[in-house]
């Protein structure tokens, strides 16, 4: 979509602008600070709403593009109007500052109802992304990029961002996926276990020392059918057809005291062992450990030495390569002790290593310590709260104690581990407060209460045993199984979210290469056209995804080794960073956008190397976009004013001007200035009227100047201003009428002749008393400083207008000259001499 | 939402959409509840889980 009008209201500097574009490329061009990047300011507000380098706070903390109405206008007075189109359609769009919603004035294929066609909501992301938007500032922020920085950069310049959160986000699930699938298998391991166990004991207790253990689900089965041949019961095929009791008549007491186990007996003994080590095994090891964590407290250095660890060893091996010289900032250490100041620290970093060591291997050991204790006592935990019967009632107290006790080991344990090492210690809390938390003091008793039940309660026949294992097996196996069935759930999601991810990141790394490869060769093509001396070898560069972003290797003289803007001129790193520009808007920018905006992009760069841009933009870029430019720089300019791209004079904006209270002044043509100063002479604004009678007389003057070979008279250091003219052209312009003679060919006759002498004898007279007034420097700024009333300015105007008639020949639009014959143009002859 | 990315942009999740639809150990239910009208529902992390789970969930009824 091309633009092709754009009406600005009380948008930032601007009061009221309308402009018509064909559907070439765009210049405006002008002074500083007479509204150009207000223009495309205007452009980006009305595509997002936004105004990307209006930065900060706004008044009253709004946001800042709240603010960027006139400042003598309403918000409501705000908005900006814009035609795009293209050969099928031509879309009118509108945004108001009041209301910041972006609106549909109309649509040429009158689907208004239909909203914004897509081709605008397209631009409008285009130009959010900044694809189509190239400001100096982010020309140069791939060139000013640290070598590291450089992949961020491009990065953010190709706008792959949201192609990074893609991969993020899928990778991101897939490893959730994996870990819910690692988290179910654990659990159906657990399940297993607890299976396992379960039939292993109870064949352990019933069939004796000649029982199998059960390591297999084929094991497992055998212990089954085993404990099963106690009831004579028929042996099953599969765990998983019926329950392991069936056929099997329920014993009228079927249930065993938990205590009544070997097993459980077991544990029980090895948790009251536990106990009595707790001391040894955790409290005496945790003082250690908050002895070497102060000793690594107590030197501030060494911390922060092992933080600095890796520039320390980088550092070393750099100097080692030089030591005169900061590898950093180039300047010269060569009297400074730097390996030495290295050294120092490395064996500070070599002693914080060695503590820092012991504290990791001392919380491994703690962890271990913390297990050993912790596994034997959730088991009896569980065992305990198995089937308790409510002759059992005496237990349940004691198991909520020891349940007590194992959720706080645990939550010690963590909070052993949690966090960075450099931060501990978390627990904050001396050994005797972790003896007295960790441990409670009645333990002991429960304990040894536990064990005088054990003591006495009754041991199980067999084959009530049997019964009881079969059906605490049974209820095992379906959670086994239940786990079973999970896990291959979980397994197959994961595949499915792996098999994703593979696929986008395979369509991604190819994808991207192609295009970066593409942007790469053309980046090289544009570089050599624009400045062939900068790159050395093309083919020694890279260009090509990572798995995380992008890489980019340029080839420049230094072998890399340096950023370009330490390398280059300002010029030069603007050609580099315009080349990669428009080889990566080329390359990725949405077919149907054809709109880029170029701010001010090339003020560094010479005549010649602009030379070379032009030609680009005249050849295949020019037909693919509609180029905005804006320039300050009349050379270039007038380079883009003769490029193909630029061929229609309505496309040139020529700003000349600004002030607070009119806003931007447009420069419509030089030589069509009457309708600028009727305008202004209607709005009774003598000021702007007086400038451009001044800047129309200039004009003219300096080209009768020219055309009647006269010299002018310069000794002052600065530009020659109308004066200076004038008083040149003026008494030549006498002489010649005053020489000249009149017949029936020529376009004067004597008394207009007299008429002209006089209009140049009162005009030197005005001249002489208002041109101040006139002058361009101050009337804008001092409206009160034009000491002339319009009917004086337009008797002036008006004599300067028959001075016109002298220089130019309305009729044929020609200059007239000075020849043999006379004073002519191409139509006529004014006066002979 | 995909036409307002960039070309590359485009082309990737294109390419993508179209190779998962030729991946026989991706259930259809799955691209299905994967797909977000023309963009592919990957914002985040939380939309793929449940385009996944709801694609297994639909395939199994």
């Amino acid at each position: 979509m091309r633009l092709s009008s754009l009406k600005i209201r009380e948008f930032r500097g601007i009061r009221c602008l309308d402009i018509n574009f064909s559907s070439d490329g765009i210049l405006i061009y002008g002074p500083n600070g007479v509204g150009k990047s207000s223009i495309i300011q205007a452009i980006e507000f009305l595509l997002t709403g936004e105004v990307s380098n209006v930065t900060g706070t706004g008044t009253g903390r709004k946001s800042p593009t709240d603010d960027i109405h006139h400042r003598e206008a309403s918000p409501e007075e705000c908005e900006v109007t814009a035609t795009f189109e293209t050969e099928d359609i031509e879309v009118c769009i509108q945004r108001c500052l009041e209301d910041g919603e972006l609106t549909l004035v109309s649509r040429s294929d009158e689907k208004d109802d239909e909203g914004l066609p897509q081709s605008i909501r397209t631009l409008q992301a285009a130009t959010k992304s900044r694809l189509n938007f190239l400001t100096r500032e982010d020309l140069l922020r791939f060139v000013d990029a640290p070598d590291s920085k450089r992949g961020e950069a491009l990065n953010e310049m190709l706008r792959l961002d949201r192609i990074d959160q893609y991969r993020k986000t899928l990778q991101r699930a897939e490893g959730d996926f994996e870990s819910q699938r690692s988290q179910t298998e654990e659990e159906m391991d657990e399940a297993r276990r607890e299976f396992y166990d379960e039939l292993e004991t109870g064949a352990e207790e019933i069939l004796g020392k000649g029982a199998p253990a059960v390591a297999s689900d084929t094991t497992a089965l055998e212990v089954v059918n085993a404990l099963r041949a106690e009831y004579d019961a028929d042996p099953i095929d599969d765990l998983g057809t019926i329950e392991f009791t069936d056929g099997i008549t329920e014993p009228s007491q079927p249930s065993v005291h938990p205590l009544a186990r070997t097993k459980t007996v077991d544990r029980l003994g090895d948790v009251a062992s536990g106990v009595d080590d707790i001391r040894e095994d955790i409290i005496e090891p945790f003082e250690d450990l908050i002895g070497t964590i102060e000793k690594l407290d107590s030197r501030p250095k060494l911390r922060r030495d092992i933080q600095a660890q890796s520039l320390i060893q980088q550092g070393q091996k750099l100097v080692d390569d030089d030591t005169d010289q900061c590898p950093l900032c180039l300047d010269d250490w060569s009297d400074r002790d730097l390996a030495g100041l290295l050294d120092d620290r490395r064996e500070n970093v070599t002693e914080a290593e060695h503590l820092r060591n012991h504290i990791s291997e001392r919380i491994d050991n703690l962890q271990s310590a913390f297990r050993d204790l912790e596994r034997p006592l959730e088991s009896l935990i569980e065992d305990l709260e198995h089937e308790i019967p409510e002759d059992y009632e005496p237990i349940i107290s004691e198991q909520e104690r020891l349940v007590e006790f194992s959720e706080q080991l645990a939550e010690t344990r963590n909070e052993l581990t949690s966090g960075d090492l450099l931060d501990i210690p978390h627990i904050e809390v001396d050994s005797t407060e972790l003896e007295a938390s960790l441990i409670p003091a009645d333990i002991n008793e429960t304990l040894n209460h536990l064990q005088r039940i054990s003591e006495k309660v009754e041991e199980p026949d067999n084959q009530m045993a049997a019964y009881r294992t079969l059906a605490v097996a049974t209820e095992r196996y379906e959670k086994y199984k239940q786990t079973v069935e999970t896990l291959d759930e979980k397994e197959r999601l994961h595949r499915i979210a792996e098999t994703v991810f593979t696929e986008f990141q395979s369509v991604r790394q190819q994808l991207m290469d192609d295009t970066l490869s593409e942007i790469y060769n053309e980046f090289v093509s544009l570089l050599d056209t624009f400045s062939s001396e900068l790159m050395v070898d093309p083919d020694d560069g890279t260009f090509q995804s990572t798995d995380a972003g992008v890489e980019f290797r340029v080839p420049f003289h230094d072998g890399e080794t340096h950023r370009p803007n330490l390398l280059f001129s300002e010029g030069q790193q603007d050609i580099i960073g315009l080349a990669l520009f428009l080889s990566m808007t080329r390359a990725v920018t949405p077919e149907s956008v054809d709109l880029v905006l170029l701010d001010d992009v090339l003020s560094s760069v010479d005549a010649d190397h602009r030379a070379n841009v032009a030609r680009i933009l005249n050849s295949e870029y020019g037909d693919e976009f509609q180029f905005l430019f804006t320039t300050h720089d009349l050379v270039w300019s007038r380079h883009l004013r003769r490029s193909d791209h630029i061929d229609s004079e309505e496309n040139v904006v020529h700003l000349s001007s600004w002030s607070y209270h009119a806003g931007v002044h447009q420069h419509i043509d030089i030589t069509q200035p009457r309708e600028n100063i009727e305008y202004h002479l209607e709005n009774n604004d003598l000021t702007a009227a007086a400038a451009w009678a001044r800047k129309m007389s200039e004009y003219y003057v300096a080209r009768g100047c020219e055309n009647f070979n006269v010299e002018v008279r310069f000794d002052k250091i600065r530009n020659l201003s109308l004066s200076d003219y004038l008083n040149s052209l003026m008494p030549v312009l006498s002489d010649r009428l005053r020489e000249g003679e009149t017949d029936d060919e020529t376009t004067l006759n004597d008394g207009e002749v007299d008429d002209l002498l006089d209009t140049i004898g009162n005009m030197q007279m005005f001249i002489d008393q208002n041109l101040w007034g006139m002058n361009k420097n101050v009337h804008y700024s001092e409206p009160e400083a034009a000491s002339f009333t319009k009917g004086e300015l337009q008797s002036n105007i008006e004599a300067f207008e028959k001075i016109f008639e002298v220089i130019h020949c309305d009729d044929c639009e020609s200059w007239r000259s000075e020849s043999d014959t006379g004073i002519e143009c191409d139509c006529s002859i004014l006066l002979k001499t | 939402m995909t036409k307002e990315l960039n070309s590359l942009h485009r082309e990737i999740l294109s390419e993508f959409k179209r190779r998962i639809e030729n991946d026989e150990d991706i259930p259809d239910a799955v691209i299905a509840a994967l797909q977000d009208e023309d963009d592919l529902g990957l914002e985040s992390v939380d939309i793929v889980k449940s385009a996944v789970s709801k694609g297994i969930t639909d395939e199994t009824e």
